[in-house]
C-alpha cells in the first residue's frame, strides 16, 4: 500500500467510473471485428479530454488584493481586476500579482552633512505597486531601483541639511523632501511604484563622538540644575530677610515704647517729690541724701580711712584679708 | 493504400507543424528584436532595419537568426570609486546610471547585444566623466550645494558618450560621497571639540544664570534688611525724642533739684548690683558728719 497513491488512484478511478472505456478496449482487441472504430473513438475522446483540460487550465481567479496582466504571444494586451477570468493557454499568459501588499526598503548609514559632519541616519520606506504594467515591464528590478533612489535622495537631502537640524527639529521636513525627490525619480523611471510613507528614525551621532554629544545633553541638565539650585537659594533667603526685617521693626517699636514709658516713670517720681522739695528744700535734700547713701553703703564693703591732719597713721588692708567681706567687717569692729 | 494516404497526411501535418514552429517567434513585452538573415540585418521597405515589437512574428525558418534586446531601464552601478577633488582630497563615490537602449542597431553593433559588455563600456565612460567633474569641485560643494548640478552635468556628458553605443542615459545619480578614513578621523575630532565647546558654554551659562539669581536675591535681602534698619532707627529716634521731651518738660521745673535728684539716682543705680563693691572713704564725708562723736560735740 506504499505505492504512489496518485497514479494508482487515477487508474482505479477510471476503471470504476468509466468502465466502458476499458470494456471496449478489452472486448475490441480479441474480437477485432472492427479495428478502427474504437481507436478513432479513443482518439477523439483523448482530444476532447485534452480540450477540456486546456480550457479548464485557462481559468484563474484574481483575488481582491490582486491584479493581473494578460500577455498574448508575449505582448501586453490588458490588465484584469479581481474576479473570475479565463485565458487561452499557449496563446495568452496571465501574470497575477498582489498589488495591495506593502513592502519596505530601508537605509541605515553614516553620511556627511552640509557642514561636513558625519551623522548616522536611518530611513524606512513603505511602498506598494501602483501601476502593475509599468512595474512588470519597464524596469529591470524595480525594488532594487527604489533602493537606489532612496540612497541617493537621502544622501542628497542630508548633504543639504545641518547636523543640529537632522538631530532635532528637522526630521519631518527632511522626510518630506526625500519623499518628494523619490516621487520625482519614480516618475522619471516609470517604476510603477507608489510610496506610502517615508519614516526617518531619530538620527544619532556616530559612535566615535557619542560621548561628546551626550555630554552636551548632560550640560543642559546641569544648567537647569544650577538655576534651580539658585532659585531655591533665592526662595529661602528672601523670606528669611523679610522675617529679619520684621523683627528689627518690632524691636524698634518696643524700644520706642519702652523709653517713653521709662521717661514717664522716671519723671513721675521727680514730679511727686518736687512739691515737697519746694516746701522745705534743705531738709528734703538731706533726707534724700542720707536715705540713698544708706542704701548704697549697705550694699558695699565700706572702708573708712581717717586721713585727717592730726592723725598720720596709715590704714591699710592686706589684700589677702580684704578678699572676704566678713573679715573686713571684723576689722571694722576691732577699730 | 488507405493506410499509406493516412500516413502521408500525418507526415504532412507534422512537417507543416515543424515549419510553422520554426517560422514563428514571439517577442516579450520587455523586449524588441531584430532578425538576421544569413548574418545580415533584415530591412524595412524604406531601407531601415526592421524592429520587431512584442507579439507573434513570422520569419524564414533555418536561415534567420533572432536577436532580442531587453528594452527595460537598466542600472549600472559605480561602486567606491576613489576620486580626487579640487582640494586634492580623496573621496569615495558610489553612483548609479539609469540607461536604456534607444538605438538597437547601434547597440547591437557596439556591444553585440551583450549586457555585461554594455555595462563595462558605459562604466569606463561614466567614470571618466565623474573624475573630470569631481576634479572641478570641493568636497563641500559636492556634498551639499553642487550635487544636483554635478549630476545634471554628468547626465549630459554621459548621454553624449553613450550615444554611439545606442544607449540613452536617463539619469546619473551620486549615492555615497564618503571621506577616506584619515579625513573621517579629523572630522570626528572636530565634531568632538565643537560639542565640548558647546557643553562648556552651556555649563558656564548655567553658572552665570545661577549667580545672577543668587546675587539678585542677596541684593534684595540686603535692601529689605537695610530698609528695616533705617525705619527702625527712625522709630527709635522718635522714642528717644519723646522721652527727652518728657524729661525736659519735667526737669525744667527745677534744674537744681533735678541735678541732686539725678545724682542720687545714679549712686543708687551704680551700687544696686548683686556683687558688692568696695568703697574706701574718708570719715569727713557728708555722710559721716555725725559719725565721730568728738566732732559732733565740737560743732
Amino acid at each position: 500500500m506504499t505505492e504512489p497513491q496518485g497514479s494508482f488512484d487515477v487508474k482505479r478511478w477510471l476503471r470504476q467510473n468509466l468502465p466502458w472505456l476499458f470494456k471496449q478496449r478489452n472486448n475490441g482487441s480479441p474480437e477485432s471485428g472492427d479495428e478502427q472504430t474504437p481507436i478513432a473513438l479513443l482518439a477523439s475522446l483523448i482530444i476532447a479530454f485534452l480540450a477540456i483540460v486546456w480550457a479548464a487550465s485557462g481559468i484563474y481567479i484574481v483575488q481582491p488584493a490582486e491584479q493581473g496582466v494578460v500577455l498574448r504571444f508575449g505582448r501586453y494586451v490588458r490588465t484584469v481586476n479581481p474576479g473570475f477570468h479565463w485565458y487561452p493557454r499557449f496563446i495568452e499568459k496571465a501574470i497575477v500579482v498582489n498589488v495591495d501588499q506593502v513592502n519596505t526598503v530601508d537605509l541605515s548609514q553614516l553620511m556627511l552633512t552640509q557642514e561636513e559632519n558625519i551623522v548616522s541616519v536611518s530611513f524606512v520606506v513603505q511602498f506598494k505597486i501602483g501601476n502593475l504594467q509599468q512595474y512588470l515591464f519597464n524596469v529591470v528590478n524595480p525594488v532594487n531601483s527604489l533602493q537606489q533612489i532612496l540612497d541617493s535622495a537621502v544622501r542628497q537631502e542630508i548633504g543639504q541639511s545641518k547636523l543640529d537640524q537632522i538631530l532635532t527639529t528637522g526630521r519631518a521636513q527632511i522626510s518630506n523632501k526625500i519623499l518628494k525627490t523619490m516621487n520625482q525619480l519614480i516618475e522619471r523611471y516609470q517604476l510603477g511604484i507608489v510610496i506610502r510613507d517615508v519614516t526617518m528614525q531619530p538620527a544619532t551621532a556616530p559612535e566615535a563622538v557619542k560621548v561628546a554629544f551626550d555630554d552636551v545633553i548632560k550640560a543642559r541638565e546641569d544648567r537647569a540644575r544650577f538655576e534651580n539650585e539658585a532659585q531655591n537659594y533665592a526662595n529661602s533667603i528672601l523670606p528669611n530677610a523679610r522675617g529679619q526685617a520684621m523683627r528689627i521693626m518690632q524691636e524698634a517699636n518696643a524700644y520706642k515704647e519702652r523709653v517713653v514709658l521709662q521717661a514717664n516713670g522716671d519723671v513721675a517720681k521727680f514730679l511727686a517729690l518736687l512739691p515737697i522739695y519746694n516746701q522745705a528744700p534743705k531738709t528734703t535734700m538731706q533726707r534724700m541724701y542720707l536715705t540713698t547713701m544708706a542704701g548704697v553703703f549697705k550694699n558695699s564693703d565700706l572702708y573708712v580711712i581717717d586721713g585727717g591732719k592730726g592723725n598720720q597713721n596709715l590704714f591699710y588692708v592686706p589684700l589677702d584679708k580684704a578678699i572676704t567681706p566678713t573679715q573686713v567687717k571684723q576689722e571694722g569692729k576691732a577699730q | 493504400m488507405k493506410q499509406l494516404s493516412k500516413n502521408l497526411i500525418i507526415i504532412v501535418i507534422v512537417v507543416v507543424a515543424v515549419l510553422a514552429y520554426f517560422s514563428l517567434f514571439t517577442v516579450n513585452q520587455t523586449q524588441e528584436a531584430i532578425v538576421l538573415r544569413l548574418g545580415k540585418i533584415t530591412l524595412n521597405a524604406d531601407g531601415k532595419a526592421k524592429i520587431y515589437r512584442p507579439g507573434l512574428h513570422i520569419r524564414l525558418p533555418f536561415v534567420t537568426d533572432i536577436k532580442k534586446f531587453d528594452m527595460r531601464l537598466h542600472t549600472m552601478s559605480v561602486n567606491s570609486s576613489r576620486i580626487v577633488t579640487i582640494e586634492q582630497k580623496d573621496v569615495l563615490v558610489d553612483a548609479f546610471v539609469k540607461w536604456r537602449i534607444n538605438n538597437i542597431i547601434a547597440y547591437y553593433k557596439s556591444t553585440g547585444g551583450n549586457l555585461a559588455r554594455a555595462n563595462t563600456l558605459l562604466n569606463q565612460k561614466v567614470n571618466d566623466g565623474l573624475r573630470a567633474e569631481f576634479g572641478k569641485q570641493t568636497i563641500l560643494e559636492l556634498v551639499s550645494g553642487q550635487r544636483a548640478n554635478v549630476m545634471a552635468v554628468l547626465r549630459q556628458n554621459a548621454n553624449e558618450v553613450a550615444m554611439p553605443l545606442g544607449i540613452s542615459i536617463i539619469d546619473v545619480r551620486i549615492k555615497r560621497i564618503d571621506l577616506p578614513d584619515e579625513v573621517t578621523q579629523s572630522v570626528y575630532s572636530r565634531m568632538r571639540s565643537n560639542r565640548e565647546k558647546e557643553a562648556s558654554l552651556i555649563r558656564a551659562q548655567g553658572k552665570e544664570g545661577a549667580e545672577k539669581i543668587k546675587s539678585q536675591a542677596d541684593a534684595q535681602a540686603a535692601v529689605i534688611i537695610a530698609t528695616a534698619k533705617k525705619n527702625a532707627a527712625v522709630i527709635k529716634a522718635e522714642g528717644d525724642k519723646e522721652a527727652a521731651a518728657i524729661y525736659a518738660k519735667a526737669y525744667q521745673q527745677n534744674p537744681e533739684f533735678y541735678a541732686f535728684f539725678r545724682s542720687l539716682e545714679a549712686y543708687q543705680n551704680v551700687f544696686s548690683d548683686k556683687h558688692k563693691k568696695t568703697l574706701v572713704l574718708k570719715p569727713d564725708s557728708q555722710f559721716f558728719k555725725y559719725f565721730d562723736d568728738n566732732n559732733a560735740v565740737k560743732q
